[in-house]
């Protein structure tokens, strides 16, 4: 009986003419995006993205962490005025205090070779911790939709007519910082269709979650010490969102040169017209599902950013040696990328259209 | 806790939100259905590719805008079976199947935040259901083997309004869990229905309860639709052999106790064969849909590749 490897499988789908993939697809078409916002009940924001073969939920919710429970805090950053800060130093305080904290979920429900309730694998993980890069590195949540500030009201605190040598004197604050708004972004993976596919469902959901996160309108309360929120929804606000990352994975397919298809070329002239030579070279496939991970040889993940100007890449990462895909073989994706990110914003649009 | 292998938040921790205003909060829902009237159940079969058996579960959503203090909440549930498997060379024999089943809370399934970590609830709730499903699986069938079920809930219904947090004093508390334990039964089944392992009778499972200071009994409680509930009753059903095979029941003290039991589980069977009803028509379609596609498979061109061995 002979025996069918993968990689000769689909080797010999990729020799067709034209070229297709055993999902029936061509090298470069990638599958549509399903997307749901906003249907679970106890979180700040929420979205659920299908993609291929990979099911990802992910939910935010937003916590407080008041100012005087960071150690080392140092409030004399706070007392500048907010024009002379740049947004680089204020962005620090989200590296430093962790108030994004992504983690995603995939556990044996999603795929068998998870086990059952035990701690995240390295797939999970290293999936959490370039999630949570991309958000920093791309600046996609602003530090200001974080900040609860204060001014206080110098007649609520009795100081209105005072002396400021009179010891009953308040200093009174002016736009301090008193909080910062912590977003737990948990994903759970419902199906699981590969690394490079799930990482891309991932980015899909959180970035859509973050788009549907609702903060409610928050004060700090003078007596108390404490900050109070409203349940107003009518007084919520949404997050101030830089951008619109867009991912996209690929794979690259080098054939075995030992195995030899025949070609299927027509005879001209009693001679056989010479195999196609592209066939046996490396196929770049963009999208790839479990089947085509396991067997390409190089594969990865890039996220593109794409304002009304231009597209730039925000991360492009890859494993696998071989060196076969060269700076031709990238600029080709990143082309398909910017498609991708036509499809991805309207997919969006959509859903926050029809969405609650 | 720092959990090592996931991200942390800030190391001091963080404080949800308090809200304040309480008085402009939406009253208390109440409850519009009979009180033999179940809610109606949404419930899809072989949802995950890579699973041998799957479904997805999901109680009526009762039309309400979004707001940060819902007064109720729906029951969303997935669940996967992986199985059944060999088990490992190492093990002794053992002529049946060994089963484990596990629930999992998902970090926003609650009204708190939920951590990743397992606690005692999801250990008592995955116990509940291991019981159930063992009294329904044949287990002889499959020596030397192992299954893997799985539920993860996505959301889970509180056991009161979200002003209401310091508990109700005069009744029972836990018939939110009671009511996630139920439909994880269901989806439990329809999941080991759609992996085609033996089964002694389709389980369906149901949950009744009485309000304080009323006799009726009340078929698939919503714990925030009522001030107080004295008692409730979960139970897990083989209908076509009448048998009960899971019992959970609470109850604040009273007269007459015992009768009080017995009619409890009476009316939690009749919730169970409402379950029953929609756990095969869910079933029926399913096969229905497997064998068109099956049918469709063979009859269509499928894209054969030649290849050179």
């Amino acid at each position: 009986m002979p025996l069918i490897s993968p990689s000769a499988l689909l080797q010999a789908y990729l020799s067709q003419d034209p070229p297709i993939r055993p999902s029936n697809r061509t090298p470069t078409e990638t599958r549509p995006i399903h997307l749901n916002t906003g249907s679970l009940t106890h979180c700040n924001g929420s979205s659920l993205v299908k993609l291929g073969e990979s099911t990802i939920v992910c939910a935010i919710r937003a916590e407080l962490l008041p100012i005087s429970e960071i150690a080392h805090y140092r409030s004399s950053e706070s007392a500048r005025v907010s024009q002379e800060r740049t947004e680089e130093d204020s962005y620090e305080a989200v590296t430093l205090n962790n108030l994004l904290v992504p983690n995603l979920e995939l556990s044996t429900n999603c795929h068998p070779s998870f086990p059952a309730n035990v701690a995240p694998t390295v797939t999970g993980q290293s999936i959490s911790q370039r999630v949570l890069s991309l958000l920093h590195s791309s600046r996609f949540v602003s530090i200001a939709s974080l900040e609860i500030r204060h001014t206080s009201d110098p007649a609520a605190s009795g100081s209105a007519g005072l002396d400021p040598d009179d010891p009953a004197y308040v200093e009174p604050e002016k736009d301090v910082l008193k909080a910062y708004w912590t977003l737990y972004i948990d994903c759970v993976a419902l199906s699981y269709g590969g690394e490079a596919n799930a990482f891309d469902t991932t980015v899909m959901a959180v970035i859509a979650a973050l788009k549907d996160v609702r903060i409610p309108q928050a004060r700090w309360d003078e007596d108390s010490k404490q900050i109070f929120c409203s349940p107003d929804y009518t007084k919520a606000r949404t997050l101030e969102l830089r951008g619109l990352p867009c991912p996209l994975s690929f794979g690259v397919f080098e054939p075995d040169s030992r195995i030899k298809f025949d070609n299927e070329g027509a005879e001209v002239n009693g001679t056989a017209t010479p195999s196609k030579q592209k066939s046996q070279g490396a196929t770049i496939l963009l999208d790839i599902d479990y089947f085509e991970s396991d067997v390409c040889t190089e594969k990865g993940n890039i996220v593109v950013d794409w304002s009304s100007r231009s597209c730039r890449i925000l991360r492009l990462e890859k494993v696998g040696g071989g060196g076969v895909l060269g700076l031709e073989g990238i600029k080709q994706i990143v082309d398909s990328a910017e498609k991708r990110c036509q499809e991805w914003k309207a997919v969006l649009d959509g859903a926050s259209g029809s969405g609650g | 806790m720092n959990d090592r292998r996931r991200i942390n938040g800030p190391a001091s921790g963080t404080q949800p939100v308090v809200f304040e205003n309480k008085s402009k909060a939406l009253g208390r829902p109440q409850r519009s259905r009979k009180p033999n009237e179940l809610r109606k159940i949404f419930l899809q079969t072989g949802l995950v590719p890579a699973a041998a058996g799957s479904a997805y579960l999901e109680l009526e959503t009762p039309s309400s805008t979004r707001s940060f203090i819902p007064t109720t909440s729906t029951i969303k549930l997935s669940c996967a079976i992986q199985g059944p498997k060999p088990l490992p060379r190492n093990s002794s024999f053992s002529p049946n199947l060994q089963l484990s089943a596990s629930i999992k809370f998902a970090p926003f399934a609650t009204r708190q935040r939920h951590g990743y970590l397992r606690d005692n609830v999801e250990r008592d709730l995955g116990s509940h259901l291991e019981n159930a499903l063992n009294g329904v699986i044949i287990p002889d069938r499959y020596p030397k083997s192992a299954l893997d079920v799985t539920v993860m809930v996505l959301e889970g219904e509180e056991d009161c309004l979200w002003n209401e947090e310091h508990g109700q004093e005069r009744g029972i508390s836990g018939v939110g869990l009671m009511n996630v334990l139920a439909e994880s039964i269901n989806v439990a089944v329809a999941a080991l229905i759609d992996a085609k392992v033996d089964c002694l009778d389709l389980l369906s499972s149901g949950v009744a309860a009485r309000a304080a200071d009323s006799e009726t009994d009340l078929l698939d409680p919503c714990p925030s639709e009522h001030e107080a509930l004295a008692c409730a009753c979960v139970v897990g059903y083989l209908p076509a052999r009448n048998e009960v095979v899971e019992v959970w029941s609470k109850m604040a003290a009273g007269k007459g106790r015992e009768q009080v039991a017995e009619d409890l589980v009476d009316a939690a069977i009749k919730a169970a064969r409402g379950s029953h009803k929609i756990l095969t028509e869910v079933i029926k379609e399913s096969l229905k849909h497997s064998i068109k596609t099956k049918h469709s498979a063979n009859t269509k061109t499928t894209n054969d590749v030649e290849m050179k061995t």
